[in-house]
């Protein structure tokens, strides 16, 4: 087939006029997108009352025994984090600790940025736990800001959590 | 029956005495049976999801803070449990003619019923029911039989407000449309 026959074909097919729907077609659609029914109107005590006296259905008669019979195998399942409440506050007492410790022993810091007065007071904190390793490595002061920022961030999160579970 | 009633036995269950969720379960396992089979289809099927979903909620009930009523909550578990089970490809369509909004209004008090015995009206209510698209049955189910709320709806399905009053109208007007015709059929026969 030539280039020119194809040409004409496409032409014959383009000329052929679309199919079109109903008249109302977009009216159709348009009141479906746009109408929402009135409260008022889904108000049908005669459907409620023919429901109400057929439309109920109902299950095996030993469905509750079978029920009953698998909940005494499975259990509730208690969901316990991952980090007790004890550990939780182990590490809320040390750290309080620690800092009351670092701020009555500091001596005046030379720097007058607040980052690295807080940076030296927690590379305090860290080394005043007496591990060799911690004392041997040099520590970035954004690092160590990083971390009390994080166990800040997680010490918030726990006792904000705390508190919605005891409001339920 | 009351959110506090319910509460009472959902305390006792939570402090280890698991015979109080014999209570619930007799109270709630019809509707959700209702709801499981609108959704499903089949009996058999119906009745697994029905016991998963009371077996997930006496599992999570320490979940339950109870800002709802449970009967909603439990309601959520069974449609999600049932949607999973049926979970499938295919696009739900619909007849365009079916989207037109007529403001008229339908009686569903058929004087045909009358001449009809009580297991027949239940089978021909429960055949036009079936007739409808699930997501539709469950909805006529839930607002009209069970007397739900639109917000415990939204809450059940996650649909909007509008969604559900628009489906609820032409699941409605579907539904009168069906039973009619079973109706006359039948009475044909009979007469």
């Amino acid at each position: 087939m030539s280039k020119n026959d194809e040409h004409n074909i496409k032409k014959l097919i383009q000329s052929i006029e679309l199919d079109s729907p109903s008249e109302n077609f977009t009216e159709k659609v348009m009141s479906n997108i746009n109408y929402a029914p009135d409260d008022e109107l889904l108000n049908d005590p005669s459907l409620t009352s023919l429901l109400k006296k057929n439309g109920q259905e109902a299950p095996s008669v030993n469905f509750v025994t079978a029920v009953m019979a698998q909940i005494q195998r499975e259990g509730i399942i208690e969901y316990k984090p991952i980090i007790s409440k004890k550990i939780w506050s182990v590490l809320s007492v040390l750290f309080v600790s620690s800092v009351v410790f670092v701020l009555f022993t500091e001596s005046p810091s030379s720097s007058n940025s607040y980052v690295s007065k807080y940076s030296d007071v927690l590379e305090k904190i860290i080394t005043s736990f007496g591990s060799s390793i911690v004392e041997s490595i040099q520590i970035p002061s954004i690092l160590v800001v990083s971390i009390f920022c994080l166990s800040s961030l997680l010490l918030l999160d726990y006792f904000l959590n705390t508190r919605e579970y005891l409001k339920n | 029956m009351s959110s506090t009633k319910d509460q009472i036995y959902i305390d006792k269950v939570l402090q280890g005495n698991t015979s109080s969720y014999n209570y619930l379960v007799n109270n709630y396992k019809d509707m959700v049976y209702t709801i499981a089979i609108k959704i499903v289809r089949n009996r058999e099927d119906a009745e697994e999801v029905a016991q998963d979903s009371f077996i997930k909620a006496f599992q999570k009930l320490n979940s339950f803070k109870g800002e709802s009523k449970f009967s909603t909550w439990l309601y959520t578990i069974v449609y999600r449990t049932a949607i999973s089970k049926i979970r499938k490809n295919t696009i739900e369509t619909t007849d365009i003619d079916d989207f037109v909004m007529e403001n008229h209004s339908v009686d569903f008090s058929f004087p045909q019923m009358d001449l009809l015995k009580a297991e027949e009206q239940k089978k021909y209510v429960k055949y036009a029911i079936d007739s409808l698209p699930e997501l539709d049955a469950l909805l006529i189910t839930l607002f009209y039989l069970n007397e739900n709320t639109f917000d415990e709806i939204i809450e059940i399905t996650g649909l909007t407000k509008t969604n559900i009053k628009v489906r609820l109208f032409r699941a409605r007007k579907k539904l009168y449309k069906e039973l009619s015709q079973i109706l006359d059929t039948e009475l044909k026969t009979i007469l």
